[in-house]
């Protein structure tokens, strides 16, 4: 019994030993060395607090909302600089930080971070995005924001645009935009070394306005919408983490909830028929979606072998009451079909991963991957349909339901031709059957193959070439279904036609040894054909470049400079004689930008960095056959030049000053010059394309709370 | 003799499990100094050579805490070699002449092999990042972990949105340019960063995206346009994609194309949406001006592209 315990024991160990020992190309074993002797005398580990504090006040030198869009300086005049950040570490480990950003500003941020590392840790934050569209556009509405806009008393309705007489005297100028306050908080816990629980939530809140168009028959107003909801968020996850394993369930929840979730708008224009004085919308209704996921994940096995896999379900609702099919009194409906939708879709998915390494030249790589949107929202006729508020439209409609169910398989594999130089191949296998509503095609499948080739001589020069061939082939593009929803027999839609694609991408990374420049450079070429097509897209092209170049002066100044083009150009064609095709548009769209500059620290209490960025882009449509002819050319050029200078008054204090330049002119023919009575059936805001030209400068304190390199 | 055979009996079998498990952190084979003695004091001997502030940046990071018993700096930890390796050959007098031999370096202009870098990385991370990374294009590529993150500095600049972009355009250079077309996310602004859409670290879904599809990933900021809708347009819930383009577009709302064409693409009934528009029908195009070019083009009229959840909205108009 003994001999056999120990014959056993050892049996195991050896077995243990020799897998171990196959994976000695992983595992090297140093002599033990004994850190519980290692008091690290001189590591400088942090303690106490620590930060800084900035204040100080900025000037706008001219309204523009495009400028604001996303920075909050859309007005001209002056403007708070306030921020700051700190650090607390306690000698047991317990930290605090926070980092309070533009606090002066609609685009201001805060978060603060805590907890002991390896035990516990959590975040609150606060993040505003200002969305600044125009403080071009003129309206006559009132009501602004909310979900009734009037017109004002005596406004007299017209035929066209030039009919409506009291427009002049009514159009006001109006700012539009909204914001997005974003609030979130997050927490994790570690039970013991494996397990891990982590919670995540955010809140995001919008309001304000955005352009709409609504119409009535051939006639159309642009009307601002209200914006006013909120998406709540919420992602729960508990882990399991072994020495070779992991397990993970999640919970993941989304709420959008719409205040604004209809719009009534009085029609500016004569009524076509009695009692389409008014009309109204229905705006994105509430809805939510709730999903348990689980993931695992398995390393460390034979031939470096690594396994990962997951799987979620989930499910969506929506149920927001309807709207009556028209608020035009004068107009009799049948009951709808219900009070609401009560839709739900549910999302299931699965996928598997596994990479392995069977030999130390070869690299296996594969993944498959399933998923499936059933859409199983009822499904009704909608007997009484008016369309926009005015004329009954005669047939009852079945409402559309769109599932789909996808498979996606992955393999690749690398191999070392010589230390420095690795090839590869690989291919990708997609499908998706279309289910519910019949679309013109039922299931198609993608095939992609690529090759590439890795040369990476030394740590100072990698290059990287792929290419290859994708085909997306319907298995049959349904005409009767086509003819079904009145479409061309000839057209095929360019999201469902058969396209072929070729591709290729490179990828340069160059340190020059000696020189302490480096240079990274990367361009991508890829040609979709859309053979099958008469009618649609018949052709896309899209090449695109950009180098950037990162000169390291000294230690104290660097220099870059970098430059970037993409050209895309499309073709598709048309019928006016809903016939074969008489008319062809070409779309073509060139795009550069160049930019470059200094970060310099010239003392230790003296620094100053210079960016500059050019952004030139120009799209242009023609047209043969039918109506041919060349759209102008829409352009758009910006100019951005930014310097900071910051000069250390004491080991405290830093003043610093920032200039901001920037210069945008752009023309663009769909709005160029359209005013809000141009066009005779078009009641438009009348907003002007972006241009501008801006300067913001700043001057502050800098304070920190610990002089600079004092020892920690 | 009947004692030493009872604890071989009762401890044998636990020593065979426990005797390939020991050890120290795996070094990579071919990490340069992979098989060589570790230091005799730890930090404190690479601190004597090693003090600058580009280093001791790493004691305001995790990696440099001493509370937390996972981190390099944590007790009984091998601090500065948890990552870099063994340190005993490098620390030795070096005769006249020699090279001091390597450690592992870390970064894109490294001598030491980017597998060897990752695997010191991955000795810890490997949990955490998940074993998708294995599958992943940043792998694929032999993209070191340290050409996007510095652990060595007190704020690593990709894990911050503000900063996060330029380090990603250190090779995707092509995106830099994108995100400074006309209409684009708010990236250069700092309201958004790769990494609230990406996931660098790998994932199964396609394009590296945060969540399994892409509509998936655009409902996380835009949920209002997730529906179930009464009247839904295809497109539009199978992929986002096939109308805008998310990096940057030349057109408004980040349209791959205007209007109508863009429509037209799949759009060819008969009259207005397969009518042929062209710069006559432009105001003071000598033409008649259409009201399906200028201002919204075919959303004049069909507004609620995404959708409609209004009885009547069976043309998407209401």
């Amino acid at each position: 019994m003994n001999k056999r315990s120990t014959t056993l024991s050892l049996a195991v160990a050896s077995v243990l030993l020799a897998a171990g020992a196959a994976q000695a190309q992983e595992a090297a074993a140093p002599a033990s060395p004994d850190p519980s002797t290692w008091v690290c005398k001189k590591c400088p580990f942090p303690k106490g607090y620590d930060g800084s504090a900035e204040l100080g006040a900025g000037y706008l030198s001219d309204d523009s909302a495009a400028f604001g869009d996303g920075t909050g300086l859309d007005e001209k005049g002056a403007y708070v600089v306030a921020g700051a950040e700190g650090k607390a570490i306690t000698d047991s480990g317990y930290t605090l930080s926070y980092d309070l950003r533009n606090l002066g500003l609609d685009s201001r941020e805060a978060r603060i971070d805590g907890g002991k590392q390896g035990a516990y840790d959590f975040s609150v934050f606060y993040d505003r995005v200002p969305r600044r569209i125009t403080d071009t556009a003129q309206t006559p509405f009132a009501g602004l924001g909310s979900s009734d806009l009037t017109l004002p008393s005596g406004w007299v309705t017209g035929g066209s645009t030039a009919g409506m007489t009291q427009l002049d005297d009514s159009l006001r100028t109006v700012d539009v935009g909204f914001d997005r306050d974003r609030y979130g908080a997050a927490a994790g816990f570690w039970l013991g070394k494996n397990v891990v629980f982590g919670v995540d939530y955010k809140h995001d809140e919008r309001d304000g306005t955005r352009p709409m168009l609504g119409s009535f028959g051939s006639v159309s107003t642009q009307f601002l919408r209200p914006v006013s909801d909120s998406t709540d968020r919420l992602n729960a996850t508990a882990r399991y983490e072994g020495s070779r394993w992991f397990a993970q369930v999640g919970y993941y929840a989304s709420i959008y909830n719409n205040d604004a979730s209809k719009l009534r708008w009085e029609n500016p224009f004569n009524a076509f028929v009695p009692g389409g004085e008014a009309g109204q919308m229905a705006l994105e209704p509430d809805n939510d979606y709730q999903e348990i996921s689980l993931s695992a994940g398995f390393h460390g096995l034979p031939w470096n072998t690594v396994i990962g896999f997951s799987a979620a379900a989930g499910e969506g609702t929506q149920d927001m009451k309807f709207l009556p099919y028209t608020i035009n009194p004068n107009l009799l409906t049948d009951a709808l079909p219900g009070s609401s939708l009560d839709g739900k879709v549910k999302v299931n998915r699965a996928d598997l991963t596994v990479s392995l390494r069977p030999i130390d030249r070869l690299r296996l790589r594969g993944a498959v991957a399933w998923d499936e949107r059933k859409n199983e929202t009822n499904q009704d006729f909608y007997t009484s349909i008016i369309h926009t508020d005015l004329f009954p439209v005669t047939d009852d409609r079945l409402n559309p339901v769109y599932s789909y169910e996808r498979m996606r398989l992955t393999g690749s594999a690398d191999f070392d031709i010589y230390h420095d130089l690795t090839v590869g191949v690989g291919g990708e296998y997609r499908t998706i059957d279309r289910k519910g509503t019949t679309q013109e095609v039922k299931s198609e499948d993608t095939q992609d193959g690529w090759g590439r080739v890795q040369y990476r001589p030394n740590g100072y020069l990698g290059f990287v070439l792929k290419g290859g061939i994708e085909e997306r082939d319907p298995d049959k593009y349904d005409t009767s279904v086509a003819a079904g929803l009145g479409q061309n027999p000839l057209m095929r839609k360019y999201n469902l036609a058969y396209r072929y694609r070729s591709y290729g991408d490179f990828l340069a990374n160059v340190a020059l040894g000696s020189l302490p420049l480096t240079l990274s450079a990367n361009a991508f070429y890829g040609d979709d054909s859309y053979l099958q097509s008469d009618l649609g897209m018949i052709s896309g092209l899209d090449r695109r470049y950009g180098v950037d170049l990162t000169w390291a002066v000294n230690d104290k100044v660097s220099a870059y400079a970098a430059a970037g083009r993409e050209k895309i150009s499309s073709r598709s064609r048309g019928s006016a004689s809903f016939a074969s095709a008489d008319w062809r548009a070409d779309v073509d769209d060139d795009f550069q930008t160049y930019g470059g500059g200094v970060h310099a620290r010239l003392a230790d209490d003296l620094s100053l960095n210079l960016d500059y960025t050019y952004a030139k882009g120009q799209s242009d449509t023609t047209i043969t056959g039918v109506s041919a002819g060349a759209f102008p050319t829409v352009n758009s050029k910006l100019n951005t030049l930014k310097a900071d200078f910051t000069y250390g008054l004491s080991k405290r204090t830093d003043i610093v000053f920032s200039y901001w330049h920037e210069r945008l002119s752009s023309d663009d023919w769909a709005i160029q010059g359209v005013e809000p009575a141009t066009l005779p059936t078009v009641l438009a805001l009348g907003y002007d394309p972006n241009n501008y030209s801006v300067n913001y400068v700043t001057a502050s304190v800098r304070y920190y709370f610990k002089p600079r390199g004092a020892a920690e | 003799m009947k004692h030493s055979n009872l604890v071989l009996r009762r401890l044998l079998p636990l020593a065979a499990l426990l005797l390939p498990l020991a050890g120290w952190a795996e070094v990579p084979a071919n990490a340069p100094n992979a098989g060589a003695a570790y230091s005799a004091k730890g930090a404190d001997t690479c601190l004597s050579c090693h003090d600058e502030e580009a280093v001791n940046g790493v004691f305001h990071t995790k990696h440099g805490n001493p509370g937390d018993a996972r981190s390099p700096f944590g007790k009984g930890n091998l601090q500065c070699e948890a990552c870099h390796g063994p340190g005993g050959n490098h620390t030795k007098k070096v005769k006249k002449g020699e090279s001091r031999p390597p450690m592992v370096r870390f970064g894109r202009d490294s001598e030491t092999p980017v597998s060897a870098q990752n695997g010191m990385c991955l000795g810890c991370h490997e949990k955490s990042i998940g074993a998708a990374w294995h599958s992943g294009p940043h792998d694929t590529n032999d993209v070191p972990c340290a050409a996007c993150h510095d652990s060595h500095t007190k704020k690593d600049a990709v894990l911050a949105r503000s900063t996060q972009p330029e380090v990603c355009y250190t090779c995707h250079v092509g995106e830099r340019s994108q995100f400074t077309k006309p209409y684009s996310h708010p990236l250069h602004q700092g309201k958004i960063a790769c990494g609230d859409c990406h996931t660098p670290h790998g994932t199964t879904a396609e394009k590296q995206l945060v969540k399994n599809s892409v509509n998936d990933t655009c409902y996380e900021c835009h949920a209002e346009k997730r529906g179930p809708f009464v009247w839904e347009h295809a497109p539009v819930s199978e992929n986002c994609d096939n109308c805008h383009a998310p990096h940057g577009s030349t057109s408004p709302g980040m349209l791959k194309a205007r209007g109508p064409i863009l429509c037209q693409s799949c759009h060819s009934q008969q009259n207005h949406p397969s009518y042929s528009y062209g710069p006559s029908n432009l105001p003071g195009g000598g033409g008649p001006p259409v009201t399906t070019l200028a201002v919204g083009n075919c959303m004049n009229c069909h507004s609620q592209v995404h959708g409609s959840n209004h009885p009547s909205g069976s043309t998407l108009t209401r």
